[in-house]
């Protein structure tokens, strides 16, 4: 860099007699050179910063969705406003760069509990937005967190699956440490529990099951079975009928028996990861893959059904409309396909990626997209994809004060 | 504009990716390895093309003072100040855009490397989703290393290095980089810039290294280091050697620089010589003259004694 920024000094010197005999001349043009280079340099390499891609639930008429300028919103499922506004996460002034939320809330007991990039696990009461407890857990979350029986299950990018006790006495939230689990490389994925079993993958290549009912044998390690695949698996269990279906980095798709961990099949045909968790009706299995196809699968032996491909990575989850299934891609398209031939029946342009799962609340889908808004989609019977809401929720806007409903927009869908 | 980033994609940086997860995975699984191994081989495959481009900068640098006699020599006509500059060029082989072909080979080489550090320790999940868009799927290590331990000495690759250790080291490998590889100034408003130059650069990429992941300001500091040493080998090593006699002799130094008819005959017969004297034969210029600096200093010294 010093060298090439030496080499424009060199050459104006030698072009000054030509073109360049001011002063002014040379220190515009070194100025123009070190700008120049400095912007490409730095600028095309994109230094990522993250902002997260939370998925949503649906609580009665609100939908509590982390937005992509590290709040947690709750808003209207009908008009698109929020139930009330929104504050910041509360982080670490050195973390402020760690201010998102990638993981799903989960709700308990009128409480949501939303894990944040920053290692944190905050608890925010549903009915005003108050901030009622944050717990420091480890040094990055992003997973979704999953409350059963009053235990509080998380998995963490330093490799351990935490443990905690909730307590809920109207608005105190207390957490209290019961048990971790370490594994080889961090946990990024959302648990699962299956009769008494908690299922989850690490990036360590391995897919956990841990028994929940000897909280001594986990303390001391112990597992109840331990499936390695070929990869790092980010990717979220989905457990169906006895049966564990997750995908991995090594571009497998498996299906393996809850219980036992023993493998039922693999379905081999993607060429890149597995990321978003797959979604299940009665016969089939729908995964997306990162090489930007949906596979459906026969749940019985992985037979490939259909494969719907798209412009971009899919990295979010799908979701089930009736007899159509909808999911969206990096190359900012959000397809509805028919879920017995995969025939693609509407499609809807956002303009953005749309790396976010989605969520269904019955025949309307949720989901956030890159340029920080959150899209309400109604699917018609036909197919045929809606704007639901005037206008999407744009949190940036909410976070700067203004209005996040803009009144000028025109709909997409 | 699309078709170029991909293109930009295929050709410089995903092979650079692929390279440096290969290394990562044959280099003991530590990225900061694969890193200084991935310079320094780029940094040597690189090598023919830096050597040129001194050689035409010296030789460009070499004939300042010959240009400066045309131009206050032809003071008032441009036209044949000029057509007398170009003849000098032509008189003497040098091309006054002939260091622009190494350079423009180099520097896409440079930002692709320098994405390439970046895409290959991802910072955010965002980025490792992005990472698997470039990785060749028929390398079977691919998927046995990915995600990369980012962990090195004290250091966690993708993030800044929160003991301001590197940035130092960044600051200080440019600023001993600045100076092997600057220019001997022909005239005032050269050497001011060479002055803000060998000053602001460190500066600001000792700041950037606070800023961006610190896989980035390894590479800063072993691309320097490297380039030291090539330099060191092109050129000689007296600027670094003269820099800590400077700093031993500060003092004394009014004493031991040469004051007065000695030295302007000296410096009369320096720039006799440049006048003289070929681009070709100024490599070993340059080192004869920093030879005659020292025999200067003794001279000083002995005087003083």
């Amino acid at each position: 860099m010093t060298r090439f920024l030496e080499i424009g000094s060199t050459l104006v010197k030698s072009l000054d007699h030509h073109y360049m005999s001011t002063k002014f001349g040379t220190l515009v043009f070194n100025s123009v050179l070190t700008i120049l280079l400095l912007v490409v340099f730095l600028g095309c390499s994109r230094v990522g910063t993250a902002q997260g891609w939370s998925g949503g639930v649906v609580v009665d008429e609100s939908l509590i969705i982390g937005s992509l300028d590290g709040q947690l919103l709750s808003i209207n499922v009908e008009t698109g406003r929020h139930d009330w506004a929104p504050t910041l996460l509360r982080v670490d002034e050195d973390k402020d760069d760690r201010r998102a939320i990638y993981g799903t809330p989960a709700v308990y007991k009128g409480v949501a509990f939303v894990g944040s990039y920053d290692g944190k696990m905050h608890a925010y009461a549903l009915d005003n937005g108050v901030l009622l407890e944050t717990e420091p857990i480890a040094d990055e979350i992003v997973g979704g967190a999953l409350i059963e029986d009053g235990v509080l299950y998380v998995g963490s990018s330093d490799g351990f699956m935490h443990a905690y006790d909730i307590s809920i006495r109207g608005q105190e939230v207390t957490m209290e440490r019961k048990w971790q689990f370490q594994t080889g490389s961090s946990i990024w994925s959302t648990p699962q529990v299956f009769e008494n079993l908690l299922i989850f993958s690490s990036l360590d290549h391995n897919i956990y099951a841990l028994d929940l009912s000897c909280n001594t044998c986990i303390e001391g390690g112990a597992t109840k079975w331990v499936y390695e695949t070929g990869a790092a698996v980010a990717s979220s269990p989905l457990v169906s009928d006895g049966e564990v279906y997750i995908g991995s980095f090594d571009g497998n798709f498996y299906s393996l028996d809850a219980t036992s961990g023993v493998e039922n099949w693999r379905f081999t045909g993607a060429s890149n990861w597995y990321w978003g968790r797959a979604v299940t009706d009665r016969t089939a299995v729908y995964a997306p893959s990162l090489n930007g196809s949906l596979y459906a699968l026969d749940k019985n032996d992985g037979n490939l059904r259909w494969e719907s491909k798209t412009k971009g990575a899919i990295v979010g989850s799908p979701a089930i409309v009736s007899d159509m299934i909808v999911y969206g891609s990096k190359g900012g398209d959000l397809y509805i396909s028919e879920l017995s031939s995969g025939i693609i029946m509407g499609t809807c342009s956002t303009g953005e990626k749309i790396e976010a799962p989605i969520t269904s609340d019955g025949n309307s889908v949720y989901f956030s997209v890159r340029d920080h808004s959150i899209r309400a989609i109604q699917i018609k019977g036909n197919g045929n994809p809606d704007e639901k809401w005037d206008a999407p929720y744009f949190s940036d806007k909410a976070k700067d004060g203004e209005i996040p409903n803009p009144s000028d927009w025109a709909p997409s869908c | 504009m699309e078709l170029f980033g991909q293109i930009w994609g295929t050709v410089i940086v995903q092979p650079m990716i692929n390279s440096l997860i290969f290394l990562y995975s044959v280099a003991f699984s530590n990225f900061g390895i694969a890193i200084a191994i991935f310079t320094i081989a780029i940094r040597g495959v690189m090598m023919p093309l830096t050597v040129k481009q001194s050689k035409q900068m010296k030789a460009m640098s070499a004939l300042q003072p010959k240009i400066k006699g045309i131009q206050s020599k032809y003071s008032n006509d441009k036209k044949r100040q000029s057509q007398e500059t170009m003849k000098l060029y032509k008189e003497q082989g040098v091309n006054p855009i002939g260091c622009l072909g190494p350079m423009f080979i180099q520097m896409p080489i440079w930002i692709g490397l320098y994405q390439a550090i970046i895409k290959t320790v991802p910072s955010t999940p965002e980025s490792l989703v992005g990472l698997s868009t470039n990785l060749y799927s028929w390398m079977p290590m691919v998927k046995d290393v990915i995600p990369l331990d980012s962990s090195f000495l004290w250091l966690n690759l993708a993030r800044p290095d929160t003991l301001p250790v590197l940035p130092i080291m960044v600051g200080v490998s440019m600023f001993l980089m600045q100076k092997m590889t600057m220019m001997p100034a022909a005239d005032d408003k050269q050497a001011s810039t060479n002055k803000m130059m060998l000053w602001m650069m460190p500066l600001m990429f000792g700041f950037f290294s606070m800023q961006f992941p610190s896989g980035l300001a390894l590479y800063w500091v072993i691309s320097n280091i490297v380039g030291i040493v090539i330099q060191g080998f092109i050129t000689g090593w007296d600027p670094l050697v003269n820099l800590v006699n400077f700093r031993r002799t500060a003092p004394p130094e009014p004493a031991v620089s040469m004051s007065g008819a000695s030295a302007s005959a000296l410096e009369e017969s320096e720039q006799y010589e440049l006048n003289t004297d070929d681009g070709e034969n100024s490599g070993r210029r340059d080192r004869d003259r920093h030879k005659r600096t020292r025999r200067r200093a003794r001279r000083g010294r002995n005087r003083r004694r």
